[in-house]
């Protein structure tokens, strides 16, 4: 008998229908129009993109959205090594969470709080993806 | 103070890119096997056990499937934990002070090298809004250590400084996965992870398995200085990390003081501190909420000559940036606690240890933080 170990591979696929519930499903409905929709948490006014349900820090349901500015600030950046995207985390005017998105642009320009600004897609279908990226559009 | 819970052996496997020898099982086996020897204990003496490991990196539901006759839960009473297996231990550790249980065998194990990590922690996010850009946790540390870096008002250089720390340290530790003596150039040299993070930055993909084995404070007795007594413990789960200030760690500064509170210790009682830094950033941010520096003092505590060491002493492992795998992480660090203040921790011992404090985190940057006090002696 030989004494080492074989290794079986595989490849694990399962199709998944994931519920998106009504928070999520206005902000995939809204990118079709380019609008980006957030929630407010009606206790503690906190904003949130993508929007929220419920908000966990006061624990009560939201039931308020509204939308806004495709322009925010660029809270953070990275790139994942053999990656041929630009990460980046931003916050949006007047919201007070962050949106991870790609970043487009020069990589040379960014810097942590430079403006940002949506690039839509055209032929969108209600996906993240209706976003191409965020631009660099001021330091 | 809380009652009494002791830790009374603990055991790791080495931890190496990739165990092709042994199967999940043979690897768990190890352990167990390692720590009935280390403290005398008859397998028919242990009639509770959990457990934690993770679907996704097993490739494998109820994961614990896979260990649950080499943790010897043949008919007994054993539950697993999806998270760090610190959460295992804090879980373990009820059971007994419940009075249910006179002995709970904790055991954590991870092969990184089965899967695909990128592809795996992909599965931990948001289906709509963030798995179609392809986010995994490894673009997600790039983005909080690039964040954290620029508030706290350090550069790449501190990151640099922390990842040569503790691959320092690790030469005195035979279970490392890597060690050496590496200039800031090379470290900062080194090929990207993710932007500011180097792969010398970041915790190499690792296999291994780690066991504890907890007793009531009757059973303690009989275990005279290898008896370490459980002085506190603390959690505490944060928001999702897009809703959350990455550059803090409130959760883990909660959790802390809870566990401070219960153990009635402060953070300048603390010798050693085992901190769950797979990357470099987290050393930083975790070890200002665990209350051993301030951010103030950063820079000036960086430029020493032993960075980072007021009086307690940091990751006397290397900690995870030199190599342990997710899962397994947080409860290597309890068993390096234990092993510091039981006296047996080798080379890399910290003369009279006293107190010990261990940390865990699971979730995207760190969501869910937990805390174990640890002190000398059963009493
Ligand atoms: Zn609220």
């Amino acid at each position: 008998m030989a004494a080492e170990s074989w290794a079986v591979h595989q490849k694990i696929e399962i199709p998944f229908q994931y519920t998106a519930g009504p928070a999520v499903t206005r902000f995939l409905e809204g990118l079709k129009d380019k609008l980006i929709v957030a929630s407010v948490c009606s206790k503690c006014g906190r904003r949130s993109v993508p929007p929220l349900s419920f908000c966990g820090r006061c624990w009560r349901p939201i039931a308020e959205f509204i939308s806004v500015s495709g322009e925010g600030t660029l809270l953070s950046f990275t790139r994942r090594a053999g990656g041929d995207v630009l990460y980046g985390m931003i916050q949006l005017e007047g919201t007070d969470s962050s949106l991870a998105h790609y970043v487009t642009g020069e990589v040379g320009r960014l810097r942590i709080g430079c403006k940002v600004a949506a690039v839509w897609r055209a032929g969108r279908t209600g996906s993240i993806l209706d976003i191409e990226g965020f631009r660099e559009v001021g330091n | 103070m809380m009652g009494r819970v002791v830790i009374v052996g603990a055991v790791q496997t080495r931890y190496e890119p990739r165990k092709a020898h042994q199967a999940i099982n043979e690897l768990v086996y190890e352990v167990v096997a390692g720590l009935l020897k280390q403290t005398g204990v008859r397998m028919q003496e242990i009639d509770s056990m959990v457990t934690a490991s993770q679907d996704a990196w097993d490739g494998k539901t109820i994961s614990s499937m896979s260990v649950n006759e080499v943790v010897g839960a043949y008919l007994k009473s054993e539950a697993k934990v999806a998270a760090d297996g610190i959460q295992a231990l804090i879980y373990g550790a009820a059971r007994i002070l419940a009075g249910a249980f006179d002995y709970t065998l904790i055991v954590a194990h991870c092969k990184e090298s089965e899967g695909q990590p990128d592809e795996i922690t992909k599965v931990m996010f948001d289906p709509f809004c963030e798995r179609p850009l392809g986010l995994n946790d490894a673009v997600a540390a790039g983005l909080q250590a690039r964040r954290y870096i620029s508030v706290a008002g350090i550069d790449s250089r501190a990151l640099a400084l922390v990842s040569q720390k503790n691959h320092r340290s690790a030469k005195r530790n035979p279970l490392a996965q890597r060690s050496g003596d590496y200039s800031l150039d090379e470290i900062l040299a080194a090929p990207s992870f993710a932007d500011p993070l180097t792969e010398l930055m970041a915790g190499p993909r690792s296999d291994g398995a780690c066991a504890l084995l907890l007793a009531s404070a009757e059973k303690a007795a009989a275990f005279g200085d290898r008896a370490v007594c459980i002085a506190g413990m603390g959690n505490s789960t944060d928001s999702y990390w897009t809703d959350r200030d990455l550059s803090e760690a409130e959760a883990l500064r909660q959790a802390a003081q809870r566990a401070y509170t219960k153990a009635g210790i402060s953070p300048d009682q603390v010798d050693v501190a085992e901190i769950s830094a797979r990357y470099a950033h987290e050393e930083l941010l975790y070890g200002e909420a665990l209350g051993l520096w301030k951010r103030e003092e950063l820079s000036a505590l960086l430029a020493e000559k032993n960075p980072l060491r007021k009086r307690t002493k940091v990751n006397p492992s290397g900690g995870p940036i030199t190599g342990n795998p997710t899962t397994v992480a947080g409860l290597a660090r309890v068993a390096e606690g234990y092993l510091q203040l039981a006296q047996l921790a080798g080379d890399r011992q910290v003369p009279g240890a006293q107190v010990a404090v261990a940390h865990g985190a699971s979730g995207v940057c760190g969501q869910s933080q937990s805390v174990v006090i640890l002190r000398r002696g059963n009493a």
